[in-house]
């Protein structure tokens, strides 16, 4: 009897934990036991579907290639575009704050391209950017070029601007809306003792801005980091073929060349998952740090 | 010095007004691509303009009304989903301390900071096996998983902002945990619920590679059918397409400004 007690005050105290139940579990059923079944895929295991294979070949395969230099130049992209919609967000959320708060019209701007598909981003900025596109007229009638071969190669180019471009055009708006909110009421709260501390701009968003937004910026640039490691439409329809992006390569293994190529798509997939797994646990990681030394910094 | 500030404006708004350009910009060309077939380099607008690719779109094989239907079928039990998924475990995280909880935070916002393409291939292969479920429900159920973070995160920052002092006061008035929620934090939080709504509504409908492989390819929304067009370059079959896809989009903000302006008047007008 004692037991039972126990056991439904437990229960009665617990009650209302039950509420993040549903979502855990669907999030460990789905995402993390979809991830262990491909997994199992990958490795080998199905034959009766993926056909017989010794276990591990698909890494096997894929270590064997270029793939290494694939996942360098994905990784690298994927680098460059979180760092240069880190920054630029950040940026122009401290402008809007500072100068255009009470301009509605301008925040929309940056709130249109979040009802853009990346598909629909990919085709518009190849139509503007292209070398016979919109921009190019543009210049051939502003009379800076007299042939559309003058205009330079943005779209299948060689250091992959255009996916550049692309990204940019739907990250930073991302990272603007994530930060604005958080930077109008950093700059609310935080004014009069800044200034009656005597700091300048500059000053206030070296050391009181940027140290206190540091864990959701860092945290917006992984999102999209990541984001951009596992998309495919961007690269698909903007990057020549021989950048080998890692999702556009994954995806033809996966859809052309039969059920027998698909562990290695996996396989391919996982690689990515990992990197950026590792890498969030080095954010993670150095959070921690951070956050310790600046407990340290306000007690002192 | 007065000077150097004029000149630093000036710096400024012109960055501001080259990112809003950057912005707009290509958004104006696609709504000039649909009204075209044929638009030769120089030429700044078109000089031939036609709506072929429009009457393309609502004639029979351009199935407009298809993919926009499984469009929203899909988008709308991916809301469901959330709600009843997201809302409570929203407010649990805020409201309730519990040993654990940064890992079941953390797990939660998981399918944001990895690719999860990975999951939805394993789970394309466990639903094939499984072959009970329909592409709609299978498809939803992997949009949950892309969307459910961010209307985890934004409701529970809501609720955080929300905190529990009314609450507490409700309680010492002898209201119910059901009557609290009912009275009190649902109609607080409607701005709130209303606008992670449309944020997973229009996520969802812009998935393209999770609906591909749930379904096999099988399922038409709308980026499915736009997608090939894209590929192989037709451009003004694409503006229109996309313009169609915007549709909805826009009715839906139209939707989210009327509901809340009278959620407002209702909520905070009687209080007021």
């Amino acid at each position: 009897m004692l037991v039972i007690y126990k056991m439904t005050k437990s229960i009665h105290k617990h009650k209302g934990l039950f509420g993040v139940l549903p979502a855990l579990l669907f999030v460990i059923f789905f995402f993390i036991g979809g991830f262990i079944y491909s997994f199992r895929i990958s490795l080998g295991e199905y034959e009766e579907i993926y056909g017989v294979n010794e276990i591990g070949w698909a890494y096997k395969e894929l270590f064997d290639g270029s793939f290494l230099a694939s996942l360098g130049v994905t990784v690298g992209i994927a680098g460059a575009v979180s760092l240069l919609s880190g920054i630029m967000g950040l940026l122009i959320a401290l402008l809007l704050a500072t100068y255009t708060y009470n301009k509605t019209w301008t925040h929309l701007i940056f709130q249109l391209p979040f009802g853009v598909p990346h598909l629909l981003a990919a085709y518009m900025l190849t139509q503007v950017f292209m070398q016979t596109g919109w921009y190019s007229r543009i210049a051939y009638h502003l009379g800076w070029i007299d042939s559309f071969e003058a205009f330079p190669v943005l779209i299948h180019d060689q250091w992959g601007i255009g996916v550049l471009l692309a990204y940019s055009w739907k990250e930073i708006p991302f990272i603007v809306l994530l930060l604005y909110p958080f930077v109008t009421k950093l700059l609310h709260e935080w004014r009069d003792t800044v200034n009656m501390l005597g700091a300048n701009n500059s000053q206030m968003i070296r050391w009181v801005l940027i140290p206190i937004l540091l864990p959701i910026w860092v945290g917006g640039m992984w999102i999209v980091f990541s984001f951009v490691l596992g998309s495919y439409e961007i690269p698909a329809l903007m990057a020549r073929t021989s950048f080998g992006f890692i999702p556009v390569m994954a995806w033809q293994e996966y859809t052309q060349f039969g059920l027998s190529r698909q562990p290695l798509a996996i396989a391919m997939n996982i690689v990515l998952a990992f990197v950026s797994l590792l890498i969030g646990i080095v954010l993670l990681a150095c959070q921690k740090k951070w956050y310790e030394s600046g407990r340290r910094v306000w007690k002192g | 010095m007065e000077r150097l500030i004029l000149v630093k404006r000036m710096l400024i708004w012109l960055f501001l007004i080259g990112m809003s350009l950057f912005i707009i910009l290509p958004l104006i060309s696609l709504i000039l691509w649909s009204f075209t077939k044929l638009w030769p380099w120089p030429e700044l607008l078109p000089k031939v303009w036609s709506l072929d690719s429009w009457s393309y779109l609502f004639s029979p094989s351009g199935r407009a009304f298809e993919a926009l239907t499984n469009s929203m079928v899909i988008a709308g039990i991916t809301v469901l989903l959330n709600i009843l998924l997201g809302f409570p475990a929203a407010k649990t995280l805020s409201q309730r301390q519990f040993s654990g909880k940064g890992m079941v935070f953390i797990l939660l916002l998981s399918p944001l900071f990895i690719p999860l393409t990975v999951s939805v291939m394993g789970l394309h292969h466990l639903s094939v096996q499984l072959g009970f479920l329909p592409d709609y429900f299978s498809t939803a159920f992997v949009h949950t998983l892309v969307t459910m973070p961010y209307f985890i995160t934004m409701l529970w920052y809501q609720f955080n902002l929300l905190g529990v002092k009314v609450q507490e006061a409700a309680s010492s008035l002898g209201a119910s945990g059901w009557k609290i929620f009912l009275w009190i934090e649902l109609p607080l939080l409607t701005p709130a619920l209303l606008l992670s709504c449309l944020l997973v509504v229009v996520i969802s409908m812009s998935q393209y590679l999770p609906t591909w492989i749930m379904s096999g390819g099988t399922l038409m929304t709308m980026p499915l059918i736009i997608f090939p067009f894209a590929s192989s370059g037709n451009a003004s079959i694409v503006a229109v397409y996309s313009i169609w896809f915007f549709v909805p989009v826009i009715l839906l903000v139209l939707i989210y400004y009327v509901l809340l302006k009278w959620c407002n008047k209702k909520v905070f007008g009687l209080r007021g």
